[in-house]
């Protein structure tokens, strides 16, 4: 069995990384580009593709500057700064009089997009897009999830979404890690179901004294944990999952996240576990105990890892961090990780406030980023300046990114609108360039073997409730999820026990939860009818 | 037969028995006072334009605010938002902890400036007085986000306190994550930084208490500790009275940062209150929810305006020194 698990893991592997890299068939920008006129827009970004931090203004950053060039429209730049909390941000701009013409963000913008729309913050691109986005068009209809993510239930189109080239490898930054110089020592092999995670937690207990740590506001998150092995779909944050029947459900409320969290207690009361686990709040508290060496087994980010290698290069101890696949079930059945549909929670939407006559030009000016040039810039930047193909015709940075002194990181945001979030389709490819060999050995073992279980269970993206639903929707979510929270937190450590079950999930019915799901489907169904 | 109408001692014309009207009064007293109406001036638009225009603003606490449709365009909803609030099922809790929290933080936090200013007063050697009270009143300066990192630190499992704990016989534990000791950390964390720079203004009330009566005291035969009880705490209760009012009168303002940065799911239970629980679900939920916000504010604020009253004329009742 194991031997087959492996060997499918690996053909999976290879067919997905093929793919993967393949470019995206696109549509082609011709010569439409730069366009023919003399508009000038003011464009506000929340959250995304901001000029760089190093950047004071617009002006000094390239891609900023290239995208008006190359698509030959003026932009005025108004974006947020880097350390301000997005909702302020953004419900601030919606109090300003006239709006700015194309608002990019996140927070509620897609959620809520029917009762922006009703008050006049975006308008209806459906006259418009096939005619003047016939990139983003041909984008949108070449997965069905792609177009209901961007139009309202009564089928109205209303903006310019993030997606990923690959459908949800990079959706999946989140995951185990271990110590491959310690399992080579204790003579393990890397653990693969619970029973061989107790067992390795145990031995590196015993013999280094350590312990299975993670910054709690990642190990809380929906669907990560390695809640998946026990069937369940969360871990401490609420969270609403599709069943096999195609019913909304609350992870939560199920037996299976019970059976989840008395192992975690089995782990805590045998001191396996960081006893500091829920009052790690950042990576930083985390990252310090990984240096020190209290952990050998630990759940973490692509990102994190890079930086506990470096720690580890530096300190020179031999600690050899490495990804580590979700655990399965004792029985084989795989982790439904937290992964996605690759479709960003951002939007780019034209405002209400927009002079009609600039309408067809915004649109081809955010077109761009759907064609096959506009692609590439998104991604690298122009050809020539930032990137260019090697040899086997493939994109790589030239040394001006690559040999930037504020880091690769960083120098990858001056020439690309894509790093993490922006208004186009991020290419799987710049994720390889970005990350190191380890992050993406990493990314790949958490995501490729659970492929096929990690988001047919997700509540699709761009699922929208109506102002009265929203409304008792959240008075109900708030309310339950304190409770699951807390509850999460008390089964862990063992001030509640699997006897107080029953109470918990009288109290959750009674703050409403079948109303909440209720909701939920109700949205869901509306969303498969569009 | 004409009386001339008695006339004030000093200063203008007096008339007692014709009531003149606060306009009037006001127009003498500005053609008197030009230039001090103007000094004031800025101040008074200062105060209409940040605190009371701004409070028209509580309004939407009856709305269902959208920032779009902006105050005035938002639908009203009536008392909805205070329902919800009051129907909530932590309502109890969370406003159980906040009194808990500030009551605690109130009785213990309140007498220990005073104390420290007490003590100080009594010590002789000028330059030992000095660095005690530079001491005290440095961990003021420290941010709140550095207190807390430090507290966060020495709170974990293998930190100071559980190494302290465990030379004392005691076990290691992650003291965060232990529901009863979040109020001691709490309440001695505040001491701890506020203390110093609380005791500088009974340092400066004690200053003024007429050195004539510990004199007379001394004659009397008083030692220091009946020189303390008889002179400078009686010279003392005006300032302690005024500011006990006024710190009643935020007893539903418990710090929320300071929360935000210690708490956690494990112990929700005893350090949810009312500021993190509207920071959560007002201000960083993915649909924020202003007007629910601005309803509970709205209730923290009239609990606070009772209390100050409350107390307020208690201590008329009590001390004769008041606030109004």
């Amino acid at each position: 069995m194991k031997k087959f698990l492996s060997l499918l893991v690996a053909v999976l592997f290879i067919a997905a990384s093929t793919s993967a890299l393949a470019a995206p068939d696109l549509y082609p920008a011709g010569d439409r580009y730069p366009l023919d006129t003399d508009v000038s827009i003011t464009w506000w970004v929340g959250e995304g593709f901001r000029p760089a931090e190093v950047f004071a203004t617009a002006d000094e950053s390239p891609f900023h500057v290239n995208l008006q060039q190359l698509t030959g429209v003026n932009i005025d730049w108004r974006w947020v700064p880097h350390e301000a909390e997005q909702s302020q941000a953004l419900n601030l701009m919606l109090t300003e009089n006239p709006l700015p013409d194309v608002i990019f963000g996140g927070v509620n913008l897609v959620s809520d997009a029917a009762r922006y729309m009703e008050e006049g913050v975006f308008i209806d691109l459906t006259p418009y897009l096939e005619e003047h986005a016939p990139a983003y068009w041909q984008w949108l209809h070449s997965n069905p999830a792609y177009a209901n993510a961007f139009k309202t239930d009564d089928g109205k189109f209303f903006g310019f979404g993030f997606f990923r080239e690959d459908g949800g490898w990079n959706d999946s930054f989140n995951g185990p890690l271990v110590r491959q110089d310690w399992l080579d020592e204790c003579g393990l092999e890397a653990p693969v179901t619970i029973s061989d995670w107790t067992n390795v937690l145990t031995v590196f207990n015993e013999k280094y004294g350590a312990t299975f740590t993670a910054p709690w506001p990642r190990f809380r998150q929906m669907g990560s944990g390695m809640s998946g092995a026990f069937g369940a779909y969360g871990s401490s944050d609420l969270s609403l999952y599709l069943d096999g029947d195609g019913k909304v459900q609350m992870a939560q409320a199920q037996p299976e996240w019970l059976n989840y969290m008395l192992q975690l207690n089995e782990w805590w009361a045998a001191g396996l576990i960081d006893q500091d686990l829920l009052a790690n709040q950042s990576d930083t508290e985390t990252r310090a105990k990984v240096l020190a060496g209290s952990s050998g087994l630990a759940y973490s980010s692509m990102g994190q890892l890079s930086n506990w290698r470096a720690d580890a290069d530096q300190a020179g101890e031999g600690a050899n961090w490495v990804g580590l696949q979700y655990p399965t079930g004792d029985d084989g059945t795989l982790s439904m990780i937290f992964g996605g549909y690759g479709i960003g929670s951002t939007v780019c939407v034209i405002s209400g406030d927009t002079d009609e006559a600039k309408i067809p030009v915004i649109l081809q000016m955010l077109d761009y980023a759907y064609t096959d040039e506009g692609f590439l810039f998104w991604n690298y930047g122009v050809q020539g300046e930032s990137w260019d193909y090697d040899a086997n015709g493939e994109a790589i940075y030239l040394p001006i990114v690559t040999e930037d002194p504020d880091g690769l990181n960083n120098a990858i945001e001056k020439y690309s609108g894509t790093t993490w979030n922006g208004c186009g389709i991020q290419a799987t490819r710049l994720l390889y360039l970005k990350n190191n060999p380890a992050s993406i050995e990493a990314n790949n073992l958490w995501f490729y073997p659970n492929e096929a279980v990690s988001s047919y269970w997700r509540l699709p993206p761009g699922i929208t409730l109506t102002a009265d639903e929203s409304t008792e929707n959240d008075f109900i979510r708030s309310s339950i999820s304190t409770l699951v929270s807390e509850t999460c937190a008390k089964l862990i450590t063992g001030e509640m026990t699997a006897a107080d079950w029953d109470e918990y999930v009288g109290q959750l019915e009674s703050l409403g939860l079948a109303r909440m799901l209720e909701i939920n489907q109700a949205a869901y169904e509306r969303y498969l009818a569009r | 037969m004409t009386t001339s109408p008695p006339r004030a001692k000093f200063g203008s014309p007096y008339n007692p028995y014709k009531r003149k009207s606060i306009g009037q009064i006001i127009a003498r007293d500005y053609k008197q006072n030009k230039y001090k109406y103007l000094m004031v001036l800025p101040v008074l638009v200062f105060i209409a334009v940040f605190a009371y225009t701004p409070m028209t603003g509580l309004v939407i606490a009856f709305k269902e605010f959208r920032p779009r449709l902006g105050i005035a365009g938002s639908k009203w909803v009536g008392l909805t938002h205070f329902e919800n609030f009051f129907n909530d099922i932590f309502f109890v809790r969370i406003l159980r902890n906040t009194f808990s929290i500030s009551l605690l933080n109130i009785l213990f936090g309140f007498p220990a400036p005073i104390l420290l200013a007490l003590l100080l007063n009594e010590v002789r050697n000028n330059k030992f007085k000095r660095s005690v009270q530079t001491i005290t009143y440095m961990p003021y300066f420290i941010s709140l986000i550095v207190a807390c990192a430090l507290i966060r630190v020495y709170s974990q499992n293998n930190g100071l306190f559980s190494q302290i704990a465990v030379a004392f016989g005691g076990t290691r534990q992650n003291l965060l994550m232990n529901k009863n000791a979040f109020y001691p950390i709490y309440v001695i964390s505040e001491i701890w930084q506020q203390i110093g720079w609380n005791s500088i203004i009974y340092l400066a009330a004690l200053s003024s208490i007429d050195q004539e009566q510990y004199e007379a005291a001394r004659i009397d035969g008083a030692n220091r500790f009946k020189q303390i009880l008889y002179v400078t705490l009686p010279g003392l209760l005006p300032t302690i009275m005024i500011l006990f009012i006024l710190r009643m009168g935020s007893v539903l303002n418990v710090g929320f940062e300071k929360i935000i940065l210690l708490y956690s799911e494990a112990t929700y239970e005893v350090s949810d209150v009312i500021s993190t629980y509207l920071y959560r679900r007002g201000i960083v939920a993915e649909n924020p929810s202003f007007s629910y916000a601005t309803a509970i504010g709205l209730f923290n604020s009239v609990v606070n305006l009772t209390f100050l009253l409350v107390f307020n004329w208690l201590a008329k009742k009590a001390t004769k020194s008041s606030l109004f």
